[in-house]
């Protein structure tokens, strides 16, 4: 494919899933500042990457794993920055939902992303994936590499888990 | 999107958003020719380094080249016969040769014994 034939692609990946990978992201770091400049990021890395897929995977799946892979970088230095402040993962992004000026939800929804914030990170991606995007289990077993019927209990536990952290929170 | 009542965005965010994003791969072509160009200068001034040290190097060893000889005498001692001394600790200068006097005068100086020198007396 020549680079013509590449920029043609990318642009009809940026049509179809732009904002379907903003609230991917948006879910996981909650900032929308922080979403804006991450989608940047992970929009350069798929054109960089777009010569190298070879179609051995869906494109859906190619990118929302490209993007899924930043967005939990990023979290990952975010947790070190919060952990050198004696803060958790969880209350740094409820600092951050309470001064986002595009976040309109009340003290329920800041305790549900802390109990986000608070699963292992498979639980996390699953939970959000799922009940945030509506995916099948099919469908995130290919982004995550992880088989369906593991991807369930996951599910499963991450509910229990938010609804305990919730009862006792809120 | 279940949480829409929670997260929001700003207006027409995602149309321009869209735009933005488009065009990336013409930013990256430009910063890709445009990397080269910010080193062009630091590579064209290591160059110039590098062919002052060379031109310094040549310089410096054809005037030097005559300073060479001492050592190469020195360096080429090995291959002069054992038995000529005078090749080894002579030269082509016109030098005062070492009288019988000159040699006594040195041994007595640094207290050269008889057992030394091998001297045997009659008794």
């Amino acid at each position: 494919m020549d680079q013509g034939g590449y920029e043609k692609l990318f642009n009809q990946i940026v049509k179809d899933y732009s904002e379907r990978l903003y609230w991917h992201v948006r879910h996981l770091v909650v900032s929308h500042e922080d979403t804006d400049d991450l989608l940047q990021e992970i929009f350069m890395k798929i054109w960089a990457a777009l010569p190298s897929f070879r179609g051995e995977s869906q494109l859906f799946t190619w990118v929302y794993r490209i993007a899924t892979n930043e967005a939990l970088n990023f979290l990952n230095k975010k947790k070190v920055r919060a952990a050198l402040s004696f803060e958790s993962l969880g209350d740094n992004l409820a600092r951050t939902a309470e001064a986002d000026p595009y976040f309109n939800g009340g003290k329920a929804e800041i305790e549900l992303s802390k109990a986000i914030a608070a699963l292992p990170k498979k639980q996390r991606m699953v939970f959000i994936m799922r009940y945030y995007e509506d995916l099948s289990y099919e469908e995130i077993s290919a982004i995550l590499g992880t088989s369906a019927g593991a991807l369930k209990a996951s599910y499963h536990i991450a509910y229990e888990k938010i609804k305990l952290f919730l009862a006792n929170n809120v | 999107m279940k949480d829409k009542n929670s997260y929001n965005v700003p207006d027409g965010y995602f149309c321009g958003l869209e735009r933005r994003l488009s065009e990336i791969p013409q930013m990256q072509t430009e910063s890709r020719l445009s990397g080269f160009r910010r080193v062009e200068p630091y590579l064209a001034l290591a160059a110039s380094f590098i062919a002052i040290f060379i031109l310094g190097t040549v310089f410096l060893n054809k005037t030097t080249a005559g300073e060479d000889n001492d050592y190469e005498q020195f360096l080429y001692a090995d291959i002069i016969p054992h038995t000529d001394p005078y090749a080894i600790f002579g030269s082509d200068e016109s030098e005062e040769a070492i009288t019988d006097e000159d040699l006594v005068n040195y041994l007595i100086n640094n207290d050269t014994t008889l057992d030394l020198i091998g001297y045997e007396t009659e008794e």
